[in-house]
């Protein structure tokens, strides 16, 4: 795929398109059901509301998106979702909704196990979607040095100085400010 | 006519060059579905359910607005194509509130009849969010539901093209489009005419008339009030569609049965009314041209018209007849002669009007149309709830005997029957001025220039030692092409006759709704009023100064023609109305 030439017939080849030229490096760190939401919200935004597929299709395949990234999709919804796609791709009116799927096609295409990581195994392999992680301390690992409970901005974090603190996951924003703060490598994403 | 070679579905035809896929299918006998397509003025291919399959192309296209071309091949029936319509439906259902069982277009909503074809057995399949869907029953006339609208937008079509005023139109964009005004204000705060016209395109029940039925009902099950009922001109060549009879039907009688069955104590007929119209503006005509009154002339009957004018060019509401429509002058009529003449309390008459038109229940409510100190109609209905009175009341309308209007206001003539009709005012007038002008009676006479459906025909007529310059319009576009002539010095008028409505009240707003699979390939409005001009040539008296309850009202009560109580009761005052 790193071989792919960067010209029109061969980007549409494997679903995707030359737009203004750009190309965005992502890693494992970027969560692909997640960077389809994001596309299509952009669409969802854009969508001048004439057509019916654009108009409501693109809103109901994010929404279903949605539903997945909340650990609160079904296999059955990964089919629907496709079959919306190629329905949205082939009615709309304008470039705007017959291109809008795309990245929910391609992503399913090439990385259809994290789709299926997080119906199945209710995970997000990149840690992005925040319903499916939590934050953990390492008892053995931290230093009790207090620094992620004075970075908390939901007071999550309680624990005595030099003993090993806890995370209340019921308080919990996933924001990642103790992760950041941790000079020991003490809080990992589960 | 250049042709090209297409294929639909295997099928070798010869199609003109130009046209599009539906109209090309069309000419062959097959049909494809649509729901936003309205011929001529709503050509947008936005919602989707006439996609069909051309051989070689990666996508659908939408059969309204794609054009033929040599050697197409079209597939209007696959399996990919009712996948697509299917689809849609479902998208469009997810948005909708499918209350269908008490809709008020249930049984002849567009958007159900292509579920029901499709087959569309979950609708709920797509459901999520649904779009943020106001209600709008500010209006003295309409009710607008965005829960049950699809956004086809031939409201907005009708409203900005046929009508030239364009207060509605989609607000919002992507999943949060709605129909609204303007910055969504209400539509009683806009200037809306109130013709009905997007009514009757709607698909769906997203627009109806407000019901006044209920108010009906509880007159007539009130054993104080007298309740009498007049039907305008146009009502009895359309309210059998609603029961499913041919267009143009003449059900004149059934239609008296049925309002005598449903228990009005007088079924009386608006003609009447259309015939004291004709005289009392007739004599004003000729009062204007002889004392140097301000010209040209206007006609006032159409409510929508008369709102338009004010709104839109109150430089012309001089020029308007000072009459009140028939409407108004059947009501003034029955709250003052008919009171003194029954021995009835005014107060305990209660005046129905049934009418072609949604104007006409802001007419009832507008000031100076009050000659007895009571307002001159109480209700005013549409032809439509009119058939929903009649269905409730287990009627089956073409099974019903053929009955005669009450005398003495059911009396009426030819030229009362054609106002129905664009030109019939000025046809009926023409009847009457010609006489009193030349001061011979003849055969009745026939003013074909006027008649026909165009939006605008003129024609000069010689009556006496004058050339009568007489112009008709219908339709407010075409309404505004004539007043800007005018305006402009361009043309020279001395009678102008203007319905709101394209075609006349035949084709009013209050009229039963015709799917757009029938607007868009027969002419309603010429169907209809071919029925009107039938009537009125087989009436006995055909100009309206020689109807004898007219003559009576004159001799008895009223005086002369334009008299100081005629005026009273019978003429009414005009105000400018803001635009913004």
């Amino acid at each position: 795929m790193i071989d792919i030439p960067v010209d029109y017939d061969n980007l549409i080849s494997i679903g995707s398109m030359m737009g203004s030229g750009g190309l965005i490096v992502m890693d494992e760190d970027t969560c692909m059901v997640d960077i389809a939401k994001f596309f299509l919200e952009f669409t969802v935004d854009e969508s001048c509301g004439k057509c019916t597929p654009c108009r409501i299709g693109t809103k109901r395949l994010l929404e279903m998106l949605d539903k997945i990234t909340k650990g609160k999709g079904t296999m059955e919804d990964l089919d629907k979702m496709e079959e919306l796609c190629y329905h949205i791709k082939a009615n709309s009116l304008c470039g705007l909704g017959q291109s809008a799927p795309n990245p929910v096609l391609s992503t399913l295409k090439y990385f259809r196990d994290e789709y299926v990581a997080h119906i199945v195994d209710k995970k997000c392999p990149a840690g992005v979607c925040k319903a499916l992680l939590s934050y953990v301390i390492d008892r053995e690992k931290c230093k009790g040095c207090t620094l992620c409970a004075r970075a908390c901005p939901a007071d999550a974090i309680s624990g005595t100085v030099k003993q090993p603190h806890v995370i209340d996951p019921a308080k919990c924003l996933k924001c990642g400010a103790c992760m950041e703060k941790c000079k020991f490598g003490a809080i990992y994403k589960k | 006519m250049e042709m090209v070679n297409i294929k639909i579905n295997g099928m070798p035809l010869s199609v003109p060059a130009g046209s599009t896929i539906l109209e090309a299918a069309r000419m062959h006998g097959i049909e494809i579905p649509t729901l936003c397509y309205l011929r001529e003025i709503n050509e947008i291919g936005a919602c989707r359910i006439c996609v069909v399959e051309v051989v070689g192309m990666r996508n659908l296209v939408a059969a309204c607005v794609y054009p033929v071309a040599e050697g197409m091949e079209i597939l209007t029936n696959s399996k990919r194509v009712f996948a697509s319509r299917k689809t849609n439906l479902e998208l469009i259902l997810s948005t909708h509130n499918r209350s269908c069982l008490s809709c008020v277009r249930s049984g002849n909503c567009e958007l159900q009849k292509l579920c029901k074809d499709f087959r569309i057995y979950d609708e709920a399949i797509y459901d999520g969010e649904k779009p943020a869907s106001n209600y709008d029953d500010s209006a003295v006339h309409l009710v607008r539901d965005n829960s049950k609208c699809v956004l086809c937008r031939r409201c907005a079509a009708a409203c900005a093209k046929w009508q030239d005023v364009a207060v509605i139109g989609p607000n919002g964009r992507g999943f949060n489009t709605h129909i609204g005004s303007a910055f969504d204000q209400n539509l009683s705060d806009v200037a809306c005419v109130s013709c009905g016209q997007c009514i009757v395109v709607c698909p769906t029940g997203a627009l109806s008339e407000k019901d006044n039925t209920k108010d009906v009902w509880r007159a007539l099950n009130d054993p104080t009030k007298h309740v009498i009922v007049q039907t305008a001109p146009s009502i009895r060549v359309t309210l059998g569609e609603a029961f499913g009879m041919h267009i143009g039907t003449n059900v004149e009688g059934k239609m008296v049965a049925a309002l005598r069955r449903l228990g009005f104590d007088g079924v009386y007929d608006t003609d009447f009314a259309a015939d004291m119209t004709i005289v009392e503006e007739a004599n004003e005509l000729v009062e204007r041209i002889k004392n140097g009154g301000k010209l040209p002339m206007i006609t006032s009957c159409s409510p929508g018209w008369v709102k338009y004018c004010e709104h839109y060019y109150p430089e012309f509401t001089e020029n308007l007849s000072t009459c009140k429509s028939p409407q108004q002058m059947f009501g003034a009529l029955a709250k003052t002669w008919y009171a003194e003449k029954t021995g009835i309390d005014p107060k305990d008459i209660f005046v129905v009007g049934i009418m072609p038109c949604t104007a006409k229940k802001f007419e009832t409510k507008r000031e100076d149309e009050s000659a007895s100190g009571y307002p001159d109609v109480d209700v005013a209905l549409t032809t439509r709830e009119l058939a929903r009175m009649i269905n409730r009341a287990g009627m089956y309308l073409p099974k019903l005997p053929d009955e005669e209007f009450d005398a003495p206001l059911g009396t009426s003539t030819g030229a009362g029957v054609i106002f129905g009709a664009t030109g019939g005012v000025m046809e009926a007038a023409l009847r009457t001025a010609k006489e009193w002008i030349t001061g011979e009676s003849g055969e009745a006479v026939e003013f074909s220039e006027v008649r026909g459906t165009q939006g605008i025909k003129e024609a000069t007529y010689k009556i006496g030692d004058l050339e009568l310059n007489v112009c008709v319009a219908s339709g407010l576009k075409n309404a505004k092409k004539v007043l800007e002539s005018v305006k402009s010095g361009e043309k020279n008028y001395h009678f102008i006759e203007i319905m709101g409505c394209p075609g006349g009240c035949v084709n009013g707003g209050g009229q039963p709704v015709q799917p757009a699979a029938v607007r868009n390939f027969i002419d309603l409005k010429a169907r209809r009023a071919a029925a009107l001009y039938e009537d009125d040539k087989n009436k006995p008296i055909r100009k309206s100064h020689e109807n004898p309850v007219v003559k009576e009202v004159y001799e008895t009560y009223l005086g002369s023609y334009g008299s100081h109580k005629a005026h009273e009761i019978l003429h009414t005052s005009y105000k400018k109305r803001n635009r913004f």
